[in-house]
């Protein structure tokens, strides 16, 4: 199959399946995962890996609006109300599913630095899906803003423990090689440059953004101006080895502080981008390879399980110390499970930059993936449901911000 | 809510710049590359790590190994594979034995006559000249190849089946094969006898290197660097061993004292091969050769008839040997394919085996190694260490004479035998 044609399939069996699971009561997203499964090359092979190469700039823009979108989380006012609540609550999630993932693989005889960059990675939780089932349920409410800010620091802080414990690697491996300026240097780079890098890059972007929205009137070329600029803050980041997303995040942020127009640029999205994350899911579960999941081994089900164990542990505790609702303290947890992209990128950063630990990280990773991808938005949309945040009303789309 | 002033976002501005720019010209040289955000690495999931992956790591093998489909050839009558090294010359191993004078190839999809041009025991490959044109290998030089990279060797079986088996480069090494000095390409193959003469190639079809047979070992020669001394012309000296299988040389005065030869001017038979002319003549390292044709011999340049192309069937040489001078025929024309196809065992060659040789020791310094087999002592064969004891105590100590032999090659050597 050609894209155009597997594009088109992929559009109309995403939305055949997202009415499917409507049904059944799960979320779109699983429902467009679970298309994308079937399409691909895991089952039937409609939509190739060559298709899936093809289409990544979609994928690509789809993901930087994602960010973009969930940017809006550090507008000024926000932060400062509940900003230090969020960030608490977000290191003790991540400190404890790190912890836990952490002393369960020295526990069964991983060596250290495997231990280490597992616990480093299972920080993430998914941004996209999170984001997406939100929206979907058109949840409003404390355990929805709570989460919304978890899942926007969270992936920082999952970026920043990966960068500490590779610097801590590439340190001990280089040490004397280099004389210990340079081996500081080497290690400690990435880590500076990519927080700082792309918070800059973004804010650029997103200041342009915000300067050049003022003389834009028209839907059209608002759209047309966000498209511009975030692919152009994506694409720089790559090119200059910064994060794409920090810099789209960075460029969200910069966008909803500055501009008075940035709720109606919001607004705008939400009614045309449903397409391209249609596309992104069902990308995704494409490439989702299920024959992955007879690999997990029980080295990967302990990841899962200590995973699991942490956010859900994690949020509890921490939300009961911050004196949050009982709802938050309860189904928080539940909606932090997901874990998708960051997730997998860091595993092929893993596989550039340490490629000796590479073969045992991937595969407890990749597996916990494919499982975590399934489950997560299920839990996610259970968590929204039983707190009693979501609307429900799916044929309204409504603005992630408000 | 409150904006902030815009003085104060163009500074912001200027120093974000200013930080993207710096970081952009600092970044180390070995600066990873970016950690990616989620959706772009999504799609090369399914291509890490799965059972895909290596199908696809197998088809690409086999495709790099159909790009040098053409180079790699089967030789028919001494059944081992070849490589097509440039226009109308194909090279492959040595072998123990002769080489057969001609040999037999399909090149570009024709059957065709070889005629051997370069072969013999300083060599450890044999050189073919084809009559027309053939694929052509390019030889880049190893060295330009990381450690580590992926090689592939390839080599033909009996059938004319290609064959071929990947593995990675791990460095080199400057070693002797036999006499000869050449380039070995360190690597994870374990090269048997059956891919002699067969290629080692980069993924894109470049010839790394040629397997070569270094006395039974199978040694993966630099191409690069064996292509230099393939075209050196051959010295006097070489010539005996290419023709004869013989290494000649003027005898030092110990060497004539031990091997009690006529007078201070003698040529000494080094060197034999097992099945050339000189071996089947009956000419063992030690021997004295006085005479050809009844003209005295004290210089190489006296024996130069023997290097020219004759009608006849064979040469009377005056050879000293224990104490007394006996007549050997050596055949005039080297050996003909009919008559050599197939050979290359050698039987038991008696004699006293070498379990361990002391590397500064005088016969390590002569260039013993363990393996090796003593043959005789002063010309007294030895078959076990009291007989070899027994004729290094009657030497008298000093120096003494020994035979060897490894892997079909015969050689006299003086050591210090007191020590």
């Amino acid at each position: 199959m050609n894209e155009l044609s597997s594009l088109g399939v992929i559009l109309l069996l995403a939305l055949a399946a997202g009415h499917l699971v409507r049904v059944l009561r799960i979320p779109e997203v699983t429902g467009y995962l679970l298309a994308g499964m079937v399409l691909g090359p895991s089952m039937l092979g409609w939509v190739s890996h060559d298709n899936i190469q093809a289409l990544e700039a979609l994928s690509e823009v789809a993901l930087g609006l994602i960010l973009f979108s969930i940017g809006a989380v550090f507008e000024y006012n926000l932060i400062r109300r509940i900003g230090w609540k969020i960030v608490r609550l977000t290191m003790a999630e991540s400190m404890l599913a790190a912890g836990l993932v952490l002393v369960s693989m020295l526990v069964v005889g991983q060596p250290w630095p495997v231990a280490l960059l597992l616990a480093s990675v299972s920080i993430a939780t998914a941004p996209a899906s999170t984001l997406m089932v939100m929206r979907e349920c058109n949840a409003r409410g404390p355990l929805t803003d709570t989460l919304r800010g978890i899942i926007a620091i969270n992936n920082i802080v999952c970026l920043i423990a990966y960068l500490l414990s590779e610097a801590v690697l590439m340190l001990v491996a280089d040490w004397g090689q280099h004389g210990p300026v340079r081996s500081v240097l080497l290690a400690g780079f990435p880590l500076v440059w990519q927080l700082v890098g792309s918070v800059a890059l973004g804010f650029l972007a997103g200041l342009m953004l915000a300067g050049w929205a003022r003389q834009v009137t028209e839907t059209g070329e608002m759209l047309i101006l966000l498209a511009g600029s975030i692919l152009l803050s994506v694409g720089v980041a790559r090119l200059l080895d910064l994060s794409p997303l920090i810099a789209s995040l960075s460029v969200g942020a910069t966008m909803v502080n500055l501009s008075r127009r940035s709720r109606r640029l919001f607004k705008t999205l939400e009614g045309t981008d449903p397409p391209f994350y249609a596309i992104f899911f069902v990308l995704a579960g494409a490439d989702l390879n299920l024959e992955r999941l007879l690999e997990i081994g029980t080295v990967g089900l302990l990841y899962v399980l200590a995973r699991g164990a942490g956010k859900l542990g994690g949020s509890w505790i921490g939300s009961r110390r911050l004196g949050m609702g009982l709802k938050v303290q309860r189904f928080l947890g539940l909606g932090l499970l997901t874990q998708a992209g960051l997730a997998v990128g860091l595993v092929i950063t893993i596989g550039r930059r340490l490629p000796e630990y590479y073969p045992l990280v991937s595969t407890v990773v990749l597996s916990a993936v494919v499982l975590y991808e399934v489950v997560g938005p299920i839990s996610t949309k259970f968590a929204i449901v039983q707190s009693g945040e979501a609307k429900l009303s799916p044929d309204r789309v409504q603005s992630i911000w408000e | 809510m409150s904006r902030p002033s815009p003085a104060y976002i163009a500074l912001l501005a200027a120093v974000c710049a200013a930080l993207l720019l710096a970081g952009a010209f600092l970044r180390p040289e070995s600066a990873p590359e970016d950690i990616a955000a989620a959706a772009p690495e999504l799609p090369q999931l399914g291509r890490f790590a799965d059972r895909r992956m290596l199908e696809g790591i197998a088809d690409y093998f086999s495709y790099a190994a159909t790009l040098v489909e053409d180079t790699v050839v089967l030789l028919a009558v001494s059944g081992q594979s070849g490589v097509v090294w440039q226009v109308g010359e194909v090279v492959t191993s040595a072998r123990r034995g002769p080489f057969p004078s001609t040999d037999r190839t399909a090149l570009a999809g024709r059957a065709v006559d070889l005629t051997v041009t370069a072969t013999g025991p300083p060599r450890p490959y044999v050189l073919l000249q084809a009559p027309r044109e053939a694929v052509v290998s390019s030889r880049p030089p190893a060295r330009l190849y990381p450690r580590g990279s992926w090689l592939l060797a390839v080599w033909r079986t009996a059938d004319g089946d290609l064959l071929h088996q990947p593995g990675n480069l791990f460095g080199f090494l400057e070693r002797d094969c036999g006499t000869y000095r050449l380039t070995e390409v360190l690597t994870n193959f374990d090269l048997a006898p059956r891919q002699a003469g067969g290629g080692i190639f980069s993924l894109d079809g470049g010839l790394i290197a040629v397997v070569l047979d270094c006395a039974g070992e199978m040694v993966a020669a630099e191409a690069n660097a064996l292509e230099l001394q393939a075209r050196r012309e051959p010295a006097r000296e070489e010539m005996f061993p290419e023709r004869y299988g013989m290494r000649l040389g003027r005898a030092v005065p110990e060497e004539t004292a031990a091997l009690g030869g006529p007078g201070p001017d003698a040529l000494v038979v080094r060197e034999t091969w097992w099945g050339y002319g000189a071996h089947r003549a009956g000419l063992v390292p030690g021997d004295l050769i006085v005479s050809i044709e009844g003209s005295p011999v004290t210089d190489l340049a006296d024996l130069e008839n023997l290097l020219l192309p004759v009608s006849r069937e064979h040469f009377d040489l005056g050879v000293w040997r224990d104490g007394s001078q006996v007549d050997v025929q050596i055949p005039a024309r080297p050996a003909s394919a009919e008559t050599h196809a197939g050979l290359g065992f050698v039987g038991d060659e008696g004699g006293l085996e070498l379990g361990s040789v002391l590397g500064g020791s005088p016969a390590g310094r002569a260039g013993v190694r363990p393996g090796d087999r003593v043959l005789t002592v002063n010309r007294r064969p030895v078959a076990s260490m009291a007989e070899f004891e027994r004729a290094c105590a009657d030497a008298g100590g000093g120096m003494a004479h020994l035979v060897l032999a490894r892997g079909g090659r015969y050689w006299g050597a003086m050591v210090r035998v007191d020590e």
